[in-house]
């Protein structure tokens, strides 16, 4: 038994209740939650469900929030805080199905780490604490990147700010949170980070974050992302990962080169996982014209307006449709646009990169 | 640093002493306010320590207290231990007229003497002696796992907050229930 044990037990009551931490108007704890450090203020929180309520007032900065319910056979569930980008100043809330107790307990992990709650038995039970717990740090904190790997069954917030949102479920639900999730989201003047992982794009792609040209999406598709609903797309950097054919592609290009997209628009890139991309699918109807790669190679790095944007031109979307052509050309009758079944596009809406008529080409200045 | 004087509250201090005297003494005389805790001591305070309290701050604005009637009548905070009203005192008065420090290390390092100090500061709304009591609470600690916190600050399991609980309940209603019956009887 420790030393503090020996003490609790052979001091008096008054003087028991006297030093108790319960002594303390709120005002004056909330204080001096505010004086802990986010690990402790976590630790803290885990005291005692009175003490959990205190923490969760008191807002917190988080560089990162990870909701992790399905890991380890359904069995436990995880809550990952990071309070800055170095992942050492995190804190792990670990919910155990198998737990004995069913009242908050601390529990110190194999590896060192000071775990929390673990009610006994149920599954219910284990999941309702882990909402709990996720629903106090959702609304309690200024979050920089929300990550919810799975479904969280609690309430959320009536707005959220943040700058990257991360959405996945393994499960890929149709009923999935993320429509949800979008609503709550409040649009900034820098635009947000979307990564969302799902199929059922037709609740999600009509949604006004994806009109926004500050914001950047990689979106992936368990089962393929199709072609239709992307006319709402207009976003800086646009991603799309496991495309289930190449019409969203054409569809998307075609936006660009009649100007529909916004000046912002840096670069759009697709992938499909299981086959090549047909180049002459990808620019159906689209006829290119003046990509001689000799042409990009005289021209100066300013005069290429994507690369303009860039430090590095090689980065820049002009440059990498301009390998992509220049591939396509060199290696003669190779069927895709890049060889590793992705497509890519790039530039602006106005400038050397000309569009008219669905043909794309490029005069240097 | 300052002397106190044993006695009630309406006996009228001898020559407590208080704040340093500064380099710089005011031309004008300073004006002085009396106090005194759970144990009747009563300290003499000048207006410009007092200026660290927003409580005895507004009750001297707003009652218009005058240091005649002040001398006669110590604000008496009978909530405050004695030990800690002089710490709280002596705290105001070092500080009168400048600006706080960033931190203060002469903060007792007891918990229990801290808990009471909070109680007694936080009551009193001295804000610059609160902050450095909360800090001071915070630093118990850091670095500690839950389980210590919870040793340290004798924070009650979820258990014992709810046989407490039950506890209060069952004496409340078994309080209720005598005054029915004392009601009952008097009725009669």
């Amino acid at each position: 038994m420790s030393l503090f044990c020996c003490s609790f037990i052979f001091t008096s009551p008054e003087k028991r209740e006297r030093e108790s931490w319960g002594i303390i108007p709120e005002n004056a704890q909330r204080q001096i939650i505010g004086y802990l450090n986010p690990r402790e203020k976590a630790k803290f929180s885990t005291t005692c469900k009175k003490n959990y309520e205190l923490v969760k007032n008191v807002k917190t900065p988080v560089y990162c929030l990870q909701f992790c319910p399905l890991r380890y056979n359904s069995k436990s569930a995880e809550i990952l805080v990071n309070f800055d980008e170095e992942n050492q100043n995190s804190y792990s809330f670990y919910f155990d199905r198998n737990g004995l107790n069913n009242s908050l307990k601390t529990t110190i992990k194999s590896n060192g780490l000071d775990c929390v709650y673990s009610p006994r038995g149920l599954e219910a039970e284990f999941r309702l604490m882990a909402d709990l717990c996720f629903q106090g740090w959702v609304m309690g904190s200024k979050i920089e990147l929300l990550d919810i790997r799975g479904d969280y069954n609690g309430k959320i917030p009536s707005s959220l700010e943040l700058s990257t949102f991360s959405f996945s479920d393994k499960y890929n639900r149709a009923n999935s949170a993320i429509p949800a999730w979008l609503d709550i989201i409040q649009e900034n003047e820098h635009g947000i980070n979307f990564m969302l992982m799902s199929d059922h794009w037709d609740k999600i792609l009509g949604h006004k974050h994806f009109s926004n040209p500050q914001s950047t999406l990689k979106l992936t598709g368990y089962d393929g992302i199709g072609h239709e609903k992307l006319e709402n797309l207009n976003s800086k950097q646009i991603q799309m990962n496991n495309v289930k054919d190449e019409q969203g592609f054409n569809l998307l290009v075609k936006k660009w080169i009649s100007g529909g997209f916004a000046d912002t628009f840096e670069w759009l890139i697709v992938t499909n996982v299981t086959r090549p991309l047909k180049t002459e699918k990808l620019l159906l109807d689209i006829k290119i014209r003046g990509l001689d790669g000799s042409i990009f190679e005289e021209a100066r790095p300013e005069d290429l307006r994507g690369s303009v944007r860039h430090n590095n031109p090689k980065d820049s979307g002009v440059q990498k449709l301009l390998e992509t052509v220049r591939d396509g050309r060199a290696d003669g009758e190779r069927p895709d646009i890049v060889p590793t079944g992705a497509a890519c596009v790039g530039g602006s809406s106005d400038g050397e990169a000309v569009r008219e008529d669905n043909v794309v080409s490029h005069q240097p200045v | 640093m300052s002397s106190t004087e044993q006695g009630t509250s309406s006996a009228a201090p001898a020559e407590p002493t208080t704040a340093p005297e500064s380099a710089a003494a005011p031309e004008v005389p300073e004006s002085f306010y009396y106090v005194h805790g759970k144990d009747k001591v009563v300290h003499k305070v000048s207006a410009g320590a007092l200026q660290h309290s927003a409580l005895i701050h507004g009750m001297i604005s707003n009652l218009g207290y005058t240091e005649e009637q002040a001398k006669a009548n110590p604000f008496p905070f009978e909530n405050i231990d004695g030990d800690i009203l002089q710490m709280v005192v002596d705290w105001c008065n070092q500080h009168k007229g400048k600006p706080t420090p960033p931190e203060d290390t002469n903060l007792p390092k007891q918990k229990e003497k801290l808990f009471d100090l909070v109680l007694a500061v936080n009551y009193l709304e001295i804000k610059e002696l609160l902050t450095y009591c909360c800090k001071q609470v915070a630093m118990m600690v850091k670095g500690k796992s839950p389980e210590e916190i919870r040793e340290i600050w004798m924070i009650p399991t979820d258990a014992e907050d709810e046989a407490a609980e039950k506890e209060a309940k069952k004496r409340a209603g078994k309080e209720a229930a005598g005054e029915t019956a004392a009601a009952a009887g008097d009725a009669k």
